[in-house]
């Protein structure tokens, strides 16, 4: 998850700096990510590596690929047109544009998303994820959908590191660094807010708990008299997950509810890469 | 017709812990035959059915079913014709999704999984329908995650989600063996119902010999990974549990013996 998040934002900078369309740019990105996702599969799948081995292997591999991509540790977008240049020439400000732009991405990818957990083949992949004994009883290729899992996740993470280097002006190839703990913050978070299992309510929930978790880490960090710096912040980011796992948990017990329900959220969504 | 064919298994080969789980087994069910498997404990029997179901590979002889050998395929590759509940509640259902997922993901056993949606309104129906044959109640709870369902009712939906596809043949490894003795009897009697009017071929193992003698047209007997006893029809219907009890107590001298000629 960390490397994809960061090798989607070096790919983009990559092309748009050199003078591609922003829209190929961000798809490739999506399509390195998904290649990215593949590569855990192959040595998760193929060669029996642990998960979460295959993903850190990939991830420091991927560091080296970054600077290689970008030709440099950090690259600036300021000056070049990005999928924001469009929506900026309506005129609204700057921060409508972003939010709507964001929003936008968020929905169509949401969307898309919801159509596809609640297919057939949808239905296979969670099934792979929560019990692979019994989906391989009824017919379904495991292997298959967990490499077909982890390419997806990670084109979408590629995608949107693609899309945060747009909207932050520049890729570095230190962007990526703690990505699969902000995701895991947003799944704990909007599960908490919205406990329920129906899939289109599960994706508004992490949509939800992502922008809950960055306004609850901005006011940490901006409330004077708790006297935090910039530099707390995954301080903040880990007991904001702590306490969000906790909280949760107590729930989970008291109404028989699967308690590590977000852990098996995290499992699903593959290993991090 | 499923034909089991000079099938050994060797757990660990090579190693001090090397394990012949099974070594020569050779057995073929006809269409629509009910087969009951008994043996002491490691047996073989479990090991059987894994390698029927192509959960494990064996180490010599040959699998087939009607006439295509499917030895070398994975389980995953047999399921259009391998239905099975397992002995554990937990392991042939999803516990996080709901019944009507579980049963709409098993309707689906051999045929492509498309984008279509999962849940139709149109198999909903005939879903509430099957759960209610039950007799649990399960048919109002549609919408509920499994993991809130008891060992019974879970192993009851196992079953249920097993008959869903077609099948050649229906694995059933001490699939009531966990439960209470109400929930393993209901169990019980909805297979031997569901084996009749569906006219299934079925294999399956228990500890009890009672059931084993109740259920079915022929008996197995299984020891140290060899089948040392069978019975078919008449003479299976003449079968008492003390017969078969019998036959264990020998096993057990042979058993004796052997470990005597190899301390010798
Ligand atoms: N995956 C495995 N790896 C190593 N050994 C195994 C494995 N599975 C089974 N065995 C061994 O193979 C032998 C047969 O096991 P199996 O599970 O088939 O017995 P069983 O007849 O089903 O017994 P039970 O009545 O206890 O279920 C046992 O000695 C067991 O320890
Ligand atoms: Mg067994």
């Amino acid at each position: 998850m960390d490397g994809s998040f960061a090798t989607g934002a070096a790919v983009a900078a990559a092309l748009i700096s050199g003078g591609h369309n922003p829209w190929l740019a961000s798809l490739t990105a999506l399509a390195v990510g998904a290649l990215c996702g593949l590569a855990t599969a192959v040595l998760n799948r193929r060669f029996g590596m642990l998960h979460l081995l295959a993903g850190i292997l990939t991830t420091i591999a991927l560091f080296s690929i970054d600077l290689r991509i970008m030709g440099r540790p950090n690259v600036p977008l300021i000056a070049e047109s990005t999928v924001l240049t469009p929506f900026e020439a309506l005129g609204f400000s700057d921060a409508v544009t972003r939010a709507a732009v964001a929003g936008i991405a968020a929905i169509v990818v949401a969307t898309l998303l919801a159509i596809f957990l609640l297919s057939e083949r949808g239905l296979a992949m969670r099934a792979t994820g929560a019990n692979p004994r019994m989906a391989r009883a009824n017919g379904v290729d495991v292997d298959r959908n967990i490499y077909i899992g982890l390419a997806m996740s990670n084109g979408l993470v590629g995608l949107a590191g693609a899309l945060f280097a747009q909207f932050a002006g520049f890729a570095d190839v230190g962007v990526g660094t703690g990505t699969i703990i902000f995701g895991l913050a947003a799944v704990i978070l909007g599960e908490t807010l919205f406990p329920t299992r129906r899939i289109p309510v599960v994706l508004i929930a992490c949509v939800f708990g992502s922008i809950l978790y960055r306004l609850v880490v901005g006011l940490a960090l901006n409330l004077q008299i708790l006297g935090l710096r910039s530099s707390d912040l995954r301080l903040v980011t880990a007991l904001l997950v702590a306490v969000a796992f906790v909280v949760s948990q107590k729930r989970g017990a008291l109404r028989r509810k699967a308690g590590p329900a977000v852990l098996r959220v995290s499992s699903k969504e593959g290993a991090p890469s | 017709m499923i034909s089991v064919r000079d099938v050994a298994v060797t757990f660990m080969r090579g190693t001090p812990n090397e394990m012949q789980a099974l070594r020569g087994v050779t057995l073929s069910l006809a269409q629509e035959e009910f087969v009951t498997v008994i043996g002491s404990n490691g047996a073989g029997k479990s090991t059987l059915l894994n390698a029927i179901a192509g959960d494990v590979s064996v180490t010599a002889g040959t699998i087939s079913i009607d006439d295509k050998d499917t030895t070398l395929q994975g389980a995953h590759g047999r399921a259009p014709h391998v239905a099975r509940v397992f002995q554990d509640p937990m392991a042939g259902t999803c516990g996080s999704l709901s019944i009507e997922e579980n049963l709409a993901l098993a309707a689906r056993r051999g045929q492509r999984r498309t984008m279509r949606s999962a849940l139709r309104t149109s198999e909903k129906a005939t879903f509430r329908e099957r759960l209610a044959k039950l007799g649990l109640g399960l048919e109002r709870r549609l919408e509920d995650r499994v993991g809130l369902l008891s060992g019974g009712q879970r192993q009851a939906v196992s079953l249920l989600m097993a008959t869903l596809a077609p099948s050649r043949i229906l694995l059933l490894d001490e699939h009531s063996a966990a439960l209470d003795p109400q929930a393993s009897a209901t169990v019980l009697s909805l297979t031997d119902q569901f084996v009749r009017e569906l006219k299934l071929t079925t294999l399956m193992i228990t500890h009890s010999m009672r059931d084993a003698l109740a259920y079915g047209n022929r008996i197995v007997m299984l020891h140290q990974g060899r089948i040392i006893f069978e019975a078919s029809g008449a003479e299976k219907a003449k079968l008492q549990v003390p017969d078969l009890l019998e036959r264990f107590a020998k096993l057990g001298s042979t058993a004796a013996d052997n470990d005597r000629l190899l301390l010798n």
